[in-house]
């Protein structure tokens, strides 16, 4: 029981964050543009005013507009409840493996870029189209990632392969470092940071995720808003625990937990930083060169698996 | 990519610091506002800005509130692409005939409008 309730209190704690982690990114991106930046606290405020607005929907919109935010939300909450943040031998890692993980985004993609079609404005088509290409090749590098990762600790659960990780103690691992350079360009792409896509961007003609909801408001885009900054969390918080699982609480004492939240909140902060050089030095890039950085991110992928079956397994 | 990483290092943070206002009467007027405006604002403002035909001084200044001297965005005002997302509804110059349809469709898809500033 006592079990349960600590998973509960670690997705509570998992979605409650995702803002403060955006924040943090916001404000280390602003000194890196020599501003100063906003409070730490300010993407609460942002959603919290979202929610108390009213909600206008376009007189064409049907079922799908408006169940879509509750949709995507619930997919990717579900996905944040299976990924260990603080503590790994929680119940409820086994409901759900690393390919349902990146089903519930599929999920959330797809129903965001049926609702950007449903109204019928130019630029949700758009949107759509463009988030679906960009979703269709990003997809296989993610699971050719993950089967890298997979395939070292013999298991698609995260919860064992990061007991694996941290079992097998301080190993260079070169399909991991492959792995884990495909999955960050992944990460970028799908999360719609820069070079791929801007989160800022006023301009309709440069948008891709942005333009799929530009019809939301009020609560429906305070859900959206939310889950992307969830999922942006979960693909950190996968980097991070995957690949550096250090610290993470093996032992449910209080003791270990708080640790583990210490360590997962530096691993995080550190990510965030990492974030915002990556997006300094780059500049986006055009949409026909999405594929090439995404073959990129394959070809990584697929060459970690490559070294894994070549150099780290038989003997 | 080191080049510019040193640049932002070198330039540090350029934002103006608010000048400290020692006048009495403004201060007064400043807290009537505070108390008037608090229950709208409460930390985040989205505006959309539409152009009805200025002659593009307006924008430059509005942009200008952007830029990392000025930095509005520290007191979590910005500035949405989608009428849908604003709070506020910003309008610059005379409306000319051919944006009147324009910004009558945008004053009309906003929601709880709290100001429209011409």
């Amino acid at each position: 029981m006592i079990d349960w309730l600590l998973a509960l209190a670690q997705t509570l704690l998992f979605i409650s964050m995702a803002p403060f982690l955006l924040g943090w990114i916001k404000r280390v991106k602003c000194h890196a543009q020599n501003r100063a930046a906003p409070s730490l606290w300010q993407p609460y405020r942002d959603l919290v005013k979202l929610f108390r607005k009213h909600t206008v929907l376009a007189e064409r919109a049907s079922w799908i507009f408006r169940a879509t935010p509750y949709i995507v939300f619930g997919a990717i909450v579900l996905a944040a409840s299976v990924v260990p943040l603080v503590a790994l031998d929680l119940p409820n890692a086994a409901i759900a493996d690393v390919i349902v993980l990146v089903a519930f985004f599929s999920l959330a993609r797809c129903f965001t870029a049926l609702a950007a079609m449903d109204i019928g404005t130019a630029f949700g088509g758009m949107g759509s189209s463009r988030d679906m290409m960009i979703g269709a090749l990003a997809e296989p590098a993610l699971l050719m990632a993950v089967f890298t990762m997979a395939m070292s600790a013999s298991t698609t659960n995260l919860t064992e392969a990061v007991t694996y990780t941290l079992n097998s103690g301080l190993v260079l691992r070169p399909s991991f470092i492959f792995a884990m350079l495909g999955l960050m360009m992944v990460a970028v792409a799908e999360t719609g940071r820069v070079p791929v896509d801007n989160p800022a961007t006023h301009l309709e003609l440069t948008m891709v995720h942005e333009a799929m909801i530009l019809e939301y408001s009020g609560r429906h885009l305070a859900l959206i808003e939310w889950a992307d900054q969830i999922q942006l969390m979960i693909y950190m918080v996968l980097i991070a625990n995957i690949f550096f699982p250090w610290g993470i609480a093996t032992q449910l004492t209080a003791n270990d937990l708080a640790l583990s939240l210490v360590a997962i909140t530096a691993k995080l902060m550190l990510l965030g930083v990492l974030l915002v050089i990556w997006e300094t030095v780059m500049a986006k890039m055009r949409l026909f060169r999405v594929p090439q950085f995404l073959g990129f991110a394959f070809l990584l992928s697929l060459l970690g698996m490559l070294t894994h079956v070549i150099l780290e397994t038989g003997g | 990519m080191l080049r510019i990483l040193n640049k932002i290092q070198r330039i540090g943070i350029v934002t103006e610091r608010l000048p400290i206002i020692e006048e009495p009467a403004l201060e007064e007027i400043g807290a009537q506002l505070k108390a008037k405006l608090g229950q709208l604002f409460n930390g985040s403002l989205a505006i959309r800005e539409v152009d009805a035909g200025s002659c593009n001084g307006c924008e430059l200044e509005i942009h200008a509130l952007n830029n990392p001297y000025y930095g509005i965005e520290r007191y979590g005002v910005h500035f949405v692409a989608s009428p849908r997302h604003a709070d506020m509804l910003l309008v610059t110059g005379p409306v000319s005939r051919h944006m009147q349809a324009a910004l009558s469709h945008s004053f009309f898809t906003l929601i709880l409008l709290l100001w429209v500033v011409t």
